[in-house]
């Protein structure tokens, strides 16, 4: 309730070129203010809310590629944020971003153990078309993705993640980094392998399907 | 400059490959080629996601926040309305631990509000709205006691484990409105109302529509779901849509049709007693299209004598037609009447005798049009938010928007100019004109109705409604005025509205 007041002021007071969902800090002011946040958050865990408004959208977008439904992914958002709040004792300094996906990767790898994923798409919240594109283009473009979301199903766990943490959750290597427990370098190369990897298989596929 | 949304992507999407680019750690042979890059965007786009509405944000943050907050070290396990008993039991061992038994006085409503942030509250009250000495003592051993009348009706859902129906107590508004919470939807089905949410599992209701003789209701959700509801022969149909397909959804005055909105802004038509459809526009070659896109946003409106329906979409299609029932041909055609592709359409409403159509649209813009002659009336600027609720007055010579901006706006039905700005509080998620076009009532997401009166715009009252409103309606039948709110939860609340 308290939300929605404060989401206003805070899109009003923004510059007209900023993306409405706050990317990851940029400057090691913005990093000084998350971290007086969170403490502010430790006293009086409502005081969290201004930080929830920082990161709902990058950890649903996050849940809702790993997951199958807006539905699903918005229970998982919540149990992001019940567990943040509940740890907010355990927040040691260092970025925020990190600490709330690495908390988000915990509980959509959880979720994904008791059920295994079965992504369809006529139930997921994926974008399925480009409303700019003319007809027969938007036909090709939409085929396309359909495969390229074929073939990132057939990845490991591992890369899917990296995929969604990358794209959907908006994440630098660096951050990406402290939530898989790896290096920011290794994760670049992971990355940049996978989608190598993705394009070798989509060349393929598509290869074979003109011959 | 300002960017785009799509400019924006775009830069996000050139940094990404960018990082790609520099990335030395990369083995060799792939560097970041051109072929990679442009495949990078195809995954970009293709891993794209929708983003969440201001709701669903909302949702989370109120269901997280109940987990996190200590629970009540008390439950309100007994109102004995009639027989004036309040048991208080423990939250761990469910025990009774406090007994108090008002037998000189009947209580009208005794219940524990929990203050999400600290505290209980008991609201004790009699039937003239005072409390009771006996009452006091056992606000005594709790935190602190409040008399406030509007509190204790306000509050009255949370006390769901009543032994006997509880009679609300009235709550008196100024300036000769009155408003009575008659009951939420789970006590409804002991005055032999449906509970709509039992068989359609409703999200968010963000429309709330209803036949000339309230007979007939309509709820839309945020999920793209209409259910029917005919509240007479206890009869409900539900059209589930296929995404965002059927987001635009209205009532025919008679409550027999219910018109959905295609992408490219034509009809589909549908008797819910007959489940016959029929098809108007080129809705029928498009819709296969409109199944797999994304295009929340197109609208329908029937006009209040049931004989016209508007339709319109901005954005991929941006189309707005009016279209005649009996003969199914298109009255007006104001296809390409936008230019900007990026803004959408809010919110579609005819005034009461259905020459006027006005469109609130996502950047702020109202727009007011005649359509017995196809000509835009004006273009109501002044918004600096999307447009959340959109209503003409009784005599249709005002019009009232309420945007995302904080702000009521109230122009000239007749020709656009601005008469009137006011300031709200919290995000607002509905507008109405009271029946009499006395007062403008505006709900927010916080929870409250503010009425305002039409003269001044003077804040005549507030009412609190415990729960956050979604959506907001009037509906008229055989018992009066009600104003419906729409929840959050796919839930309703009704109050009864007196004018005298």
């Amino acid at each position: 309730m308290i939300v929605g007041q404060k989401r206003v002021l805070e899109l009003m007071t923004l510059p007209a070129d900023q993306p409405a969902e706050a990317p990851s800090p940029a400057s090691a002011d913005d990093a000084q203010i998350e971290y007086a946040m969170m403490l502010a958050a430790r006293a009086d865990v409502r005081q969290f809310a201004p930080l929830y408004e920082r990161y709902f959208t990058r950890i649903y977008k996050y849940c809702l590629r790993r997951v199958e439904t807006p539905q699903e992914a918005e229970d998982l958002t919540s149990q992001v944020f019940v567990r943040a709040m509940r740890a907010l004792d355990s927040y040691r300094g260092g970025m925020v971003a990190a600490w709330l996906f690495r908390i988000a990767h915990n509980v959509v790898v959880n979720h994904l153990r008791r059920r295994r994923p079965y992504v369809s798409l006529d139930d997921t919240g994926l974008e399925l078309v480009s409303e700019t594109a003319e007809p027969i283009k938007f036909v090709i473009r939409a085929e396309q993705e359909a495969l390229v979301r074929e073939l990132v199903a057939t990845l490991s766990d591992y890369q899917q993640d990296l995929l969604a943490l990358k794209l959907s959750g908006e994440m630098t290597s660096e951050e990406i980094g402290v939530v898989v427990g790896k290096s920011a370098g290794a994760v670049r190369v992971d990355l940049h392998r996978t989608i190598s990897q993705l394009r070798t298989m989509f060349q393929q596929m598509t290869g074979e399907r003109d011959k | 400059m300002s960017m785009n949304r799509s400019e924006r992507e775009e830069q996000s999407l050139e940094h990404f490959i960018e990082a790609l680019r520099q990335d030395t750690d990369a083995p060799a042979p792939p560097l970041l080629d051109a072929d990679l890059a442009a495949f990078s965007r195809l995954l970009v786009s293709a891993e794209r996601v929708k983003s969440p509405d201001f709701a669903a944000q909302d949702r989370v943050w109120q269901k997280a926040l109940l987990e996190v907050m200590p629970p009540p070290p008390f439950f309100l396990d007994t109102v004995g309305g009639r027989s004036g008993t309040v048991e208080l039991s423990d939250a761990d061992d469910y025990l009774p631990s406090r007994r108090w038994t008002g037998s000189s006085m009947t209580l009208a409503a005794a219940v524990f509000c929990v203050l999400l942030f600290g505290g209980i509250v008991l609201y004790a009250a009699n039937r003239q709205g005072d409390t009771s000495s006996a009452g006091a003592a056992v606000t005594a051993e709790v935190t602190e006691l409040r008399l406030n009348s509007t509190a204790i009706a306000s509050a009255l859902p949370l006390a769901v484990s009543a032994s006997q129906p509880i009679s609300a107590p009235q709550v008196s508004q100024p300036d000769g409105y009155r408003a009575v919470r008659v009951e939420d939807w789970g006590q409804l089905t002991t005055v032999g109302y449906l509970m709509p949410n039992e068989v359609a599992n409703l999200d968010t209701v963000i429309g709330i529509m209803s036949s000339a003789d309230g007979g007939v209701w309509a709820l839309r959700d945020a999920a793209g779901q209409v259910v029917l509801w005919d509240r007479i022969q206890a009869l409900q149909h539900g059209y589930a849509s296929v995404g965002y397909t059927l987001a635009g959804a209205a009532l025919s005055p008679d409550g027999r049709t219910t018109a959905f909105g295609a992408v490219d802004g034509g009809l589909l038509l549908v008797d819910a007693a007959s489940g016959v459809q029929r098809k108007l526009g080129v809705a029928e070659q498009r819709i296969l299209v409109a199944e797999t896109s994304d295009v929340p946003y197109n609208l329908v409106a029937f006009s209040p004598d049931g004989r016209r329906v508007a339709s319109g979409s901005i954005g991929a299609a941006r189309a707005l037609y009016v279209w005649d029932l009996a003969s199914g041909s298109l009255v007006l055609n104001m296809d390409g009447f936008v230019e900007d592709s990026q803004t959408r359409l809010r919110m579609l409403t005819f005034n009461n005798d259905g020459r006027l159509l006005a469109m609130g649209s996502s950047d702020g813009t109202v727009q007011l049009w005649d359509v017995n002659v196809g000509v835009l009336i004006a273009a109501l600027t002044g918004h600096s938010a999307e447009i959340a609720g959109l209503a003409f007055n009784p005599d249709s010579d005002l019009l009232a928007s309420a945007a995302l901006d904080n702000t009521v706006r109230v122009w000239s039905g007749q020709n656009g100019a601005a008469l009137q700005t006011l300031l709200l509080p919290a995000r607002p998620s509905g507008l109405s004109f009271s029946p009499d076009g006395a007062a403008l009532i505006v709900s927010t997401v916080t929870g409250d109705m503010h009425f305002y009166a039409v003269t001044d715009g003077h804040e005549m009252s507030v009412i609190q409604n415990a729960m956050p409103i979604s959506s907001l309606a009037f509906v008229q039948d055989v018992s009066g005025w009600m104003l419906v709110l729409g929840g959050g939860d796919g839930t309703l609340a009704i109050w009864l509205v007196e004018i005298f």
